[in-house]
Order: C-alpha cells, then sequence, then structure tokens
C-alpha cells in the first residue's frame, strides 16, 4: 500500500512537471516576428540588419521556412508578417478570416525574376518558354541538350521541394496548362532541392544540370539561360532592368503580409521596407519598386 | 567493535527510509518509457486519423505521384512508391556495405587486436558514432558528391550509392559496439576448449563463436537496419531528392541514380503544410508506414532471436 501510494504521487508529480512545460511565449510588445518565402530569406536579413541604424530599440527576427509556413505562421500569429513570393492561397485568406476576422493584406515590396540556371561551360545560351515547357512539364519531350543547341547529353533537372513559393509560380507560369485547359505538373523524376542555394550548387558542378531558382541567387561560378517568350522572339536575361521593364517572362511581384492592415511598429517597418529598404534589397540582386 | 556496529546501524535505517522512495522512482521511469512510446503512436494515428478512410492505399503504395500541391484544377496526387523504394534501396545497399564492415572490426576488435589497439579503435569508433548526422550530410554533398562525379565520371554526386554510403558509416558504430559485446560474453572456456581440439584462429571464430553469439549478433544488424530506415538529415542531403524507380532492377547503375526516402519527403514537406489538411496527414500517413517498418523490423528480430536462442538450448 506505501509503494502504490508514493508510486502514484511521483507519478503525478511528474505528470505536472511535464505538463506544465510548452505553453506560449508571449511576444514582447516592441519586437517584430517575421518568418516566409526562403527566396526572400537573404533580403529579409538584410532589412533586418539596416533596420537597426533607423530604429536601434525595436529588433526584427527572420526566418525563412518557406512562404507557406511563412503564412502558417500568420494565421497561428506567431508572426506579425510573413514574406511570400507566391500570391496567397484563397484556402490561407480564408483562415486568416476565420480566426482573425479580417482579411490578409498584400504589399508588394519588390520585384523578382524567377531564373533558369545552367552550368557555366553550357554551349545553350537562350531558350524559349514554350521549349521550357516541353523540358520540365510532363508529356514534354525534351529530354536532351541537343534538341536546345547543345551537346548531347541527359538534362539533370534541379527543381525546389513542393512546398515552395518559387515552385508554385515557376509551376503556374511555365508550365501552365495544356490544349485541354488542365493543369501541368512537372516530370515526375524532378528533383527537389533542399532549397534555393542547392538548385545553383548543383548547376555549378554539373555539366548538365538546369534549375530554376530566385535571380539573387546567381554567382560567378553559374550562368543563366536568356528567356524568350515564344520561340524566335527576342530572350532576355533575367537582370534588374529587365525585369523592372516587363521584358522578362518569368518575373513576379514579393509580397509582404499581414492580418488586416498594419498598425504601429508593424506599419513602420513596412513602409521603411518600401522606401529605405529598398537599396538593400537592390544590392540583395532583386528589383526595386519604381520610385 | 561497537563503534563499527553503530555505524552499520545507522547506515541500515538511512537505507530503509529512502527505498521506497527509489523503488518508485525506478518503477515509474520503467512505466514512462512505455507510455511515452504508446503516446508516441497514439499522436501519430490521431493526427493521420482523419485521411485513413480516405486513402487510396492502391494508389498509396504502388503508383509513383506525389503531389500534394498540383496545378491549378488538378487533385493532389499521394503516390508514395517512389519514396517507399528510396528507402528500402538505401537500406539495402547500406546495409551490404555495413554489416560486412561492421561485423569484421567488431570480430578483429574482440578476437585479433592487441590492448591497446583494441581501446584506440574502440575510441575511433564512438567517435564516429558521435558525429552529427547532418555533418554526415555534409559529408555526402560535399566531399563524397564531387569525389564520385570524379572518379566514377558522372553527371551528379548525390545519389542512392552515395546517400548508403554514407548511412552505413552511421550504422557501422552500432552495429561494431553491439556485436563486440556479444562476442566478448562467449566465455572464454568455448575459445580454449576450440583452440585446444586444434581449430586454428579463424576457425575458432566462424565455427564456434559465431553460433555463439548469434542472436547478439543478429541485434545488432537489426539496429543497424533500424537506423538506415529513419535516417534522416544525412540522406535528405546525400541522396538526390528524386522519386525514381528504376527500370531494371539487377542494373547495378540504379545504384547511381538519384532517390527519395520517406524520412526525407516528411522533413522538407512538413514544416510548409497547414495544420490540418489534407497534405499535412498524408505526411503522418507516412509516419505509420515508417513506425510499422521499425515495429516490424523489431518484432522479427525478436522472434529470430528467440528462435536461436531456443535452438541453443
Amino acid at each position: 500500500m506505501k509503494n502504490y501510494i508514493t508510486n502514484l504521487s511521483l507519478a503525478g508529480i511528474l505528470g505536472l512537471v511535464f505538463t506544465s512545460c510548452g505553453g506560449n511565449d508571449d511576444e514582447a510588445a516592441d519586437s517584430i516576428s517575421v518568418n516566409g518565402s526562403d527566396t526572400m530569406l537573404q533580403v529579409g536579413l538584410a532589412w533586418a540588419e539596416a533596420y537597426k541604424t533607423v530604429k536601434p530599440d525595436i529588433p526584427v527576427s527572420v526566418n525563412g521556412e518557406g512562404s507557406g509556413t511563412g503564412i502558417k505562421a500568420l494565421i497561428n500569429g506567431t508572426v506579425q508578417i510573413a514574406h511570400s513570393s507566391r500570391a496567397i492561397k484563397d484556402s490561407e485568406s480564408a483562415s486568416i478570416k476565420e480566426k482573425w476576422g479580417k482579411d490578409p493584406v498584400a504589399h508588394v515590396v519588390g520585384f523578382d525574376g524567377i531564373a533558369v540556371f545552367v552550368h557555366p561551360d553550357n554551349p545553350v545560351k537562350k531558350i524559349s518558354l514554350p521549349q521550357l515547357k516541353a523540358v520540365w512539364g510532363e508529356g514534354g519531350t525534351i529530354e536532351n541538350w541537343k534538341d536546345l543547341g547543345g551537346t548531347d547529353a541527359k538534362i539533370t533537372r534541379g527543381g525546389r521541394s513542393n512546398s515552395s513559393g518559387t515552385y508554385a509560380f515557376y509551376k503556374k507560369t511555365v508550365l501552365g496548362k495544356d490544349a485541354d485547359g488542365k493543369g501541368i505538373e512537372f516530370k515526375q523524376d524532378t528533383s527537389s532541392m533542399p532549397g534555393s542555394t542547392a538548385v545553383v550548387e548543383l548547376c555549378m558542378t554539373t555539366a548538365s544540370a538546369m534549375g530554376y531558382s530566385g535571380m539573387s541567387y546567381k554567382t560567378d561560378e553559374v550562368a543563366w539561360l536568356a528567356v524568350s517568350k515564344e520561340d524566335g522572339a527576342e530572350a532576355y536575361e533575367p537582370s534588374i532592368e529587365n525585369v523592372s521593364a516587363g521584358n522578362y517572362p518569368i518575373a513576379r511581384p514579393l509580397y509582404i503580409y499581414t492580418v488586416g492592415e498594419p498598425e504601429g511598429i508593424v506599419k513602420e517597418y513596412i513602409d521603411w521596407v518600401k522606401t529605405g529598404g529598398q537599396d538593400a534589397l537592390q544590392k540583395e540582386g532583386f528589383v526595386p519598386l519604381a520610385k | 567493535m561497537a563503534y563499527k556496529k553503530k555505524l552499520l546501524s545507522g547506515l541500515g535505517t538511512k537505507i530503509d527510509r529512502a527505498e521506497p522512495f527509489i523503488r518508485s522512482l525506478i518503477y515509474v521511469s520503467g512505466w514512462s518509457s512505455i507510455i511515452f512510446v504508446i503516446a508516441i503512436f497514439f499522436f501519430i494515428f490521431k493526427e493521420a486519423a482523419p485521411i485513413l478512410t480516405k486513402v487510396d492505399w492502391g494508389s498509396f503504395f504502388f503508383e509513383n505521384r506525389w503531389i500534394p500541391n498540383p496545378a491549378e484544377g488538378n487533385e493532389p496526387s499521394y503516390g508514395a512508391a517512389g519514396m517507399l523504394y528510396g528507402t528500402l534501396a538505401i537500406t539495402v545497399v547500406s546495409m551490404f556495405i555495413a554489416m560486412p564492415l561492421g561485423l569484421s572490426a567488431a570480430i578483429y576488435i574482440s578476437e585479433f587486436a592487441s590492448p591497446k589497439v583494441k581501446e584506440t579503435l574502440k575510441i575511433l569508433i564512438e567517435f564516429l558514432a558521435a558525429v552529427p548526422s547532418i555533418i554526415w550530410g555534409f559529408i555526402g554533398l560535399v566531399i563524397m558528391g564531387p569525389l564520385m562525379q570524379k572518379v566514377l565520371g558522372i553527371e551528379v554526386g548525390v545519389n542512392l550509392l552515395n546517400a548508403s554510403i554514407v548511412v552505413a558509416l552511421m550504422a557501422v558504430p552500432l552495429i561494431v559496439s553491439i556485436s563486440e559485446d556479444a562476442l566478448r560474453a562467449v566465455p572464454d572456456s568455448y575459445r580454449e576448449a576450440a583452440l585446444a581440439l586444434g581449430a586454428s584462429r579463424w576457425e575458432v571464430v566462424y565455427r564456434v563463436l559465431f553460433p555463439a553469439a548469434k542472436s547478439g549478433l543478429l541485434a545488432a544488424c537489426m539496429l543497424g537496419v533500424g537506423r538506415a530506415v529513419g535516417e534522416t538529415m544525412a540522406v535528405w542531403m546525400a541522396s538526390g531528392s528524386t522519386e525514381n524507380i528504376p527500370d531494371n532492377i539487377f542494373n547495378p547503375a540504379l545504384l547511381l541514380e538519384r532517390v527519395k526516402a520517406l524520412t526525407a519527403t516528411i522533413a522538407s514537406e512538413m514544416p510548409d503544410t497547414a495544420h490540418g489538411d489534407d497534405h499535412y496527414r498524408m505526411l503522418f500517413v507516412i509516419g505509420i508506414v515508417l513506425l510499422s517498418i521499425s515495429v516490424v523490423i523489431n518484432v522479427v528480430s525478436d522472434i529470430v532471436i528467440k528462435g536461436v536462442k531456443n535452438k541453443n538450448q
């Protein structure tokens, strides 16, 4: 009997200890939490760093776990700002309305071109959107570089994970729809590299690689293709001028999402990002808002 | 004499008072591990439960088409055959490498190494075990990948072989330490008897020690398999993340194909799913599959080991 009571009380105490673990930390009212797009991670960190000189007593913490994750965090209330490299989905919008009673508000903070990266020694320099569709989309017939004017080698495709905003945008813009109006999926043997940097590294080390990623991830050890809207039309590289002028065909706005209109320190931060933060945006390789 | 008695009697009372408390602590700790395991199963089943009735199991196990975020207007599809193949292939190939390596190392350390060499080797192998799995992932990606490209002349260095080698190196310390314990547990009298009958040292190992330590060696291998099935980070970085099923499984070139494992899928996709939607629940279904594989491995190894023990007796 004595043992039984001791056992039970000990188990009870341990149970209480474990259930008291966890729980929510209250957000400090004077700091800003950001999560979202992997594409926007570098510029997000640059903004946070630069904002220290503007408002040193308001720390901004940035994570880049993916556009979908950022929006999910916004829904859960663990961040005030979500970076997104794609437009918010209807289902996500509905979740925010349901939980918070307000609609999400999109703020365009810059533009990004999705570059098609290749190995620097690759002789192919340009490609058209229909050709890209035939390389990447299911049912597409281009598997070898020689069909694009290059060497006789199988194209090693490096894609992104299916929860990436870049993946979603590329699928919508480049693969689009087929003749019956049905959306086209990626070819089944497309890899899902763990991030924008991994795609670029694949193209740096593999001669037959082709990968898509944000233009800001370009390095000197990788090359990108100029893309034309149609076969035979003028092809444009994803430079800041070409994206800004609307000539590069695979360009997208970069968004910041908030729940409802932002107020207070969050509003000040977003206003600054759209003005003072544009230098940092351009330095990171993105296209700034028109002045 | 009287002083000693006083000391010892004081000792006795202290132990008496503390004993029920210590006994309870051990009792509760033992039960808590069982409770944690049950809780894990319960949690995973609970999260996957709403979708279990809607899953198309045929498509899940045999179709290689995992598209949770389809193009506009399409239905999502959850065919996990490609990933099942990836996990299976990595486990099989890495065990092909790890088991001979691990068992040989264990035999050498236990039977043939001088004491100083034995100590050094054991420390080095413990060190191998202490390397974090993401470091192994880096090694696969950054060192072995380019090495493979150069030596084998292939296009992409991250593939089945790369991931298998890395996982094998992670499983080897486990196999070595448990096998070495099993071999050490065989009484010296067995060895002395065999030597006395004229057996060579190698004959002692494979005709006497192997049969005697069979259950322990099997346990070691099973744990190695469990490690290979569950490895996430290293596999994610070193395997190439592509859901491929080769046409011909007897063609050795399949070793150089990129694959994707179940664990890597959960790791790469879980952070980005909305809590409660179909994609999220399907990832928990994958979790159930992984748990079931581990349970089956453990149960099978238990049965085999018991069978072996019974035969020995």
